[in-house]
């Protein structure tokens, strides 16, 4: 097993502190070391040649680069090897510049010392590595777009242009969402199915969407690139292929009648129904619940498309990848029982307002008391019903209904300018694209504003009274209104919950669906090949929900275009000997590629390699391909093989964040104490106790676990997980006699350097305060000694 | 819009219910010597086109029967048959016959010609 040692000199980056001939002279005796260099700059071209050269003279079959950090130059001296014709993973680094050279300017030796460390762990690691190959995989490039609202319906017609085949899913009979429902849209007031009904008309003919309606996901198997999805279509009582849309004929004869959900309960529809004259597909659907059976409908149909035993169609799909538009369900204003909505029929919704509004609507446009039918002369808005508002659990901003009542309080004004609008709220927030303008728009036309939360509204002699504090005049008020108009939240649709656990999507504190990153990563779930696109992760306008829509459609194309998907070979597998199928695994995997039938099984598509899994597996059943515990336990031996420092730390850091705090601590030039030999892992759920015993038990005073700040983690809870490790491993040191402050865990974030460095020196100095390890068992020993 | 006929019969005991489209003629046959004015086709009806008689009149020896039909409401979905615990209640459905197209069609042109 010859390998190759390469010191870099970096200019004068890291020969300017380190000793590099005295690197060079001790990587040469190190075992199994065929060839050591020092390098000018090894990732030049002619520091790369030599390497090739080597691995051909020497017959290298591995090569340890002590350089710059791995986050920077590891792709190239893995191209680098893989020219000469290794395999690219027979690579390791020491990272003897960010977390040597550069942190420890002003101690040379201590550094050049630590430098050997650093290396001999490289050393010992590199000659554990095995070759690996990525694998491919063919992949679906059919793509399951779930919610048929205006995101699912970008996506869909974008994935289909751009020649992907498309299932489109909706629960209702009807795709469209909310925005199909509405009247005029915001800030331009432009009617909102004249803009929509083309897009939905589109996706019924576009040869690559297969729309599937009144239908739910029943099951999701598989991973990234193959999704088995198993779908059921319901009973709909009518043959969609037959059914021309006619709509009256059936429902004329309909003796059923029952509130129109379509209407939010302000219109009436009949046990046969379309959902409204623009639905797609145009076809009549039978509610189960309010139908008799008495089959008039049967026989009034002149095309026979009503068949009342029809039966639920189950099929499976297999897709490339799911984007979940599941959007949103309007806030139950019946909890906020002070404002009598359910009890007082004057007393509505901003949907049932969108409808009334709406031209085809219940009322025709007209905005009328319901209590009475005439037109209402008095209106008020309340906004923040269900939003802002901790005693519904609600503490988020729904972000639309400032805006969507501006929109609807200037609707009315324009239709009946004598009317009387006030609109109460605790701060209106118009941010977006002409919304300042829409508010000062509102202003003009002469709307009221009052800035309060009203507390209650009471019902006297048919006549409804608000109850506020107005906050900018300190008075308390109460005032009479024809018609008060609830400005109800948006919640996440509960019959999402569903799918979200099929495919393993967590949720936010707000319970919206939560996304990869809160920041980077808009449209992507935690789970690979799995996009979230419009109001499912939180309150959108439209023209945001459009954009993620299209923006999850090109992340599905990214994915799947290439017909392949090439496997990082990072991944978790399993010693089926060992498995005795306990399944810890399953529930701690944050991708769910973990299944046990027989043993436990890893799908290597869906593995993202945090190493989690090897952790907890109360056997060692599980070990990681890159980054395993042989490997990790050689570094561990390496770094304690000499105990060149007091105190000695072994620190694991995560990739994500403290690796690169740890590098940009470096980059930035803080200085900080030599003691710490890192050992890098994709995630701190990765250190498995026995590494930090074994650093313990070969003489290091402390051993050191940083991971992302609690809720940043990469692989979602992993540090949750090595926290709840690190709290039992405390218990077990305290057991055996040892500190249990002998490990430390801490969190950073890669741009917290600082901190990094600061906590480093904190527990420096607490090691320090605890002296040498076995201090406190001589210490025992020694009080169980005296009489 | 599909027409519907209605139309009700009295035969005995027997109350005789009819409605008629241009394919079925459903028949709810009430034979209110079998009913025991239990009335749960009265609580089940969905149009509530069923109603209690005088009941405590009958109890004395009334004939009458203990469960009236309103005819308007009634949309024949046959529930109450189906559920009546001493078949009280009887509907049969009768398809008619369609005429062939070509009968049809040629009795609509003479129509037309006449």
């Amino acid at each position: 097993m010859p390998i190759g040692v390469y010191v870099c000199h970096c200019g004068l980056n890291i020969a300017g502190v380190l000793n590099v001939e005295e690197l060079k002279a001790f990587a040469e005796k190190l075992p199994d070391v065929a060839v050591a260099r020092d390098l000018q700059f090894s990732c030049s071209d002619i520091g790369q040649e030599q390497i090739q050269k080597d691995i051909a003279e020497y017959k290298l079959d591995r090569v340890v680069v002590a350089a710059c950090s791995p986050r920077l130059h590891e792709p190239t001296f893995r191209r680098a090897i893989a020219k000469a014709g290794l395999n690219p993973y027979m690579l390791e680094m020491a990272n003897i510049r960010e977390q040597c050279s550069w942190v420890h300017m002003d101690q040379p030796a201590l550094a050049t010392q630590k430098a050997k460390d650093l290396i001999r762990m490289a050393v010992a690691k590199s000659a554990l590595l095995k070759p690996l190959i990525p694998e491919e995989i063919p992949v679906s490039k059919d793509v399951l777009v779930v919610g048929g609202g205006v995101a699912g319906i970008a996506a869909a017609l974008d994935l289909a242009d751009a020649g992907h085949h498309v299932f489109l899913v909706e629960r209702r009979p009807t795709i469209g969402g909310y925005m199909a429902l509405l009247t005029d849209v915001f800030p331009t007031n432009d009617c909102s199915i004249c803009v929509l009904g083309p897009k939905m008309s589109e996706v019924f003919n576009h040869p690559n969407i297969t729309l599937i309606t009144y239908a739910e996901v029943l099951g999701v198997e598989g991973s990234v690139g193959n999704f088995t999805v198993t779908v059921q279509k319901r009973a709909r009582y009518v043959d969609e292929k037959l059914c021309k849309g006619c709509i009256n004929e059936c429902s004329a004869v309909c003796p059923v009648e029952v509130p129109n959900e379509y209407d939010f309960g302000i219109g009436k529809r009949k046990a046969i129904y379309v959902p409204y004259p623009q639905a797609v597909p145009l076809a009549a659907c039978v509610d189960p619940k309010a139908c008799i059976g008495c089959a008039r409908c049967v026989e009034a149909c002149p095309a026979a498309a009503v068949k009342l035993d029809q039966t639920p169609e189950e099929f499976k799909l297999n897709v490339g990848a799911v984007i979940v538009a599941t959007g949103w369900q309007p806030f139950d204003a019946t909890r906020k029982e002070e404002y009598g909505f359910g009890r007082y029929r004057d007393v509505i919704t901003t949907l049932q307002m969108e409808r009334m509004l709406n031209a085809s609507g219940p009322t025709k446009g007209e905005v009328v008391r319901p209590s009475t039918g005439e037109i209402a002369r008095s209106i008020a808005f309340l906004q923040c019903v269900g939003s802002r508002d901790a005693t519904v659990g609600n503490i988020y901003c729904s972000r639309i209904c400032c805006m969507a009542s501006l929109k609807n309080a200037q609707l009315v004004k324009e239709k009946y300018p004598e009317t009387d609008i006030t609109i109460y709220y605790i701060d209106i927030r118009a941010c977006g694209e002409g919304y300042e303008e829409f508010y000062v728009r509102a202003q003009k036309l002469g709307i009221n504003f009052v800035r309060a939360r009203v507390s209650r509204i009471d019902q006297v002699d048919g006549d409804i009274f608000l109850i506020f504090e107005d906050t900018q005049t300190g008075e308390f008020k109460r005032v009479r209104h024809d018609l008060a108009v609830l400005s109800v939240g948006l919640e996440p649709d509960k019959n999402a919950e569903v799918l979200g656990g099929l495919l393993g999507l967590s949720r936010r504190p707000d319970r919206f669906f939560e996304i990869a990153h809160p920041k980077m990563r808009p449209v992507e779930a935690h789970i690979d090949g799995v996009f979230i696109a419009g109001c499912a992760s939180g309150p959108k306008e439209i023209p945001i929900s459009i954009a993620q829509g299209s923006a999850a459609a090109a992340k599905a194309i990214k994915l799947l275009h290439k017909g392949v998907l090439e496997l990082e070979p990072t991944s978790a597998y399993v010693n089926q000997d060992i498995c005795s199928r306990c399944k810890l695994c399953v529930d701690i995997c944050p991708k769910k590629a973990i299944s046990v039938k027989s043993p436990a099984y890893v799908d290597e598509a869906a593995c993202k390699g945090c190493g989690s899994c090897a952790a907890a597996c109360p056997l060692d059943a599980i070990d990681m391909r890159l980054f395993s515990d042989e490997q990790i336990v050689a570094q561990v031996r390496a770094a304690t093989e000499e105990k060149s420092e007091y105190p000695l730390i072994v620190a694991f850091l995560c990739n994500w964040c403290s690796y690169g705090a740890a590098d940009l601590a470096g980059t930035s030039r803080i200085q900080y104490p030599t003691n710490a030999r890192n050992i890098r892992v994709m995630c701190s759920a990765r250190v498995d106790p026995s590494f930090v015993l074994e650093a313990l038990r070969r003489g290091a005073d402390g051993v050191l676990i940083a991971g992302c700040r609690l809720g940043e983690c990469h692989y979602h809870n992993g540090n949750y997980q090595a926290l709840q490790r690190v709290n039992v491993l405390k218990g077990v040191l305290e057991k055996i006699g040892l500190d249990p402050g002998r490990v430390k865990i801490v969190w950073c974030a890669a741009s917290e350097g600082e901190i990094f460095a600061k906590d480093l020196k904190e527990f420096i100095a607490e090691l320090k305060e605890m002296g040498p390890i076995g201090t406190e068992l001589k210490k025992k020993s020694g009080e169980a000694a005296l009489p | 819009m599909m027409e519907i006929e209605k139309d009700m019969d009295v035969e005995g005991t027997h109350i005789i219910v009819r409605q008629r489209t241009k394919e079925t003629e459903k028949t709810l046959d009430y034979d209110y010597k079998k009913c025991a004015g239990c009335s749960i086709c009265v609580a089940l009806c969905p149009k509530k086109a069923l109603q209690e008689g005088p009941l405590q009149e009958i109890a004395k020896g009334l004939d009458a029967p203990p469960v009236l039909i309103d005819l308007d409401a009634c949309v024949f979905c046959g529930m109450c048959a189906n559920f009546c615990p001493l078949k009280a209640f009887k509907m049969t459905v009768r398809e008619i016959p369609k005429l062939p197209e070509d009968a049809e069609a040629k009795a609509e042109a003479e129509t037309a010609s006449a």
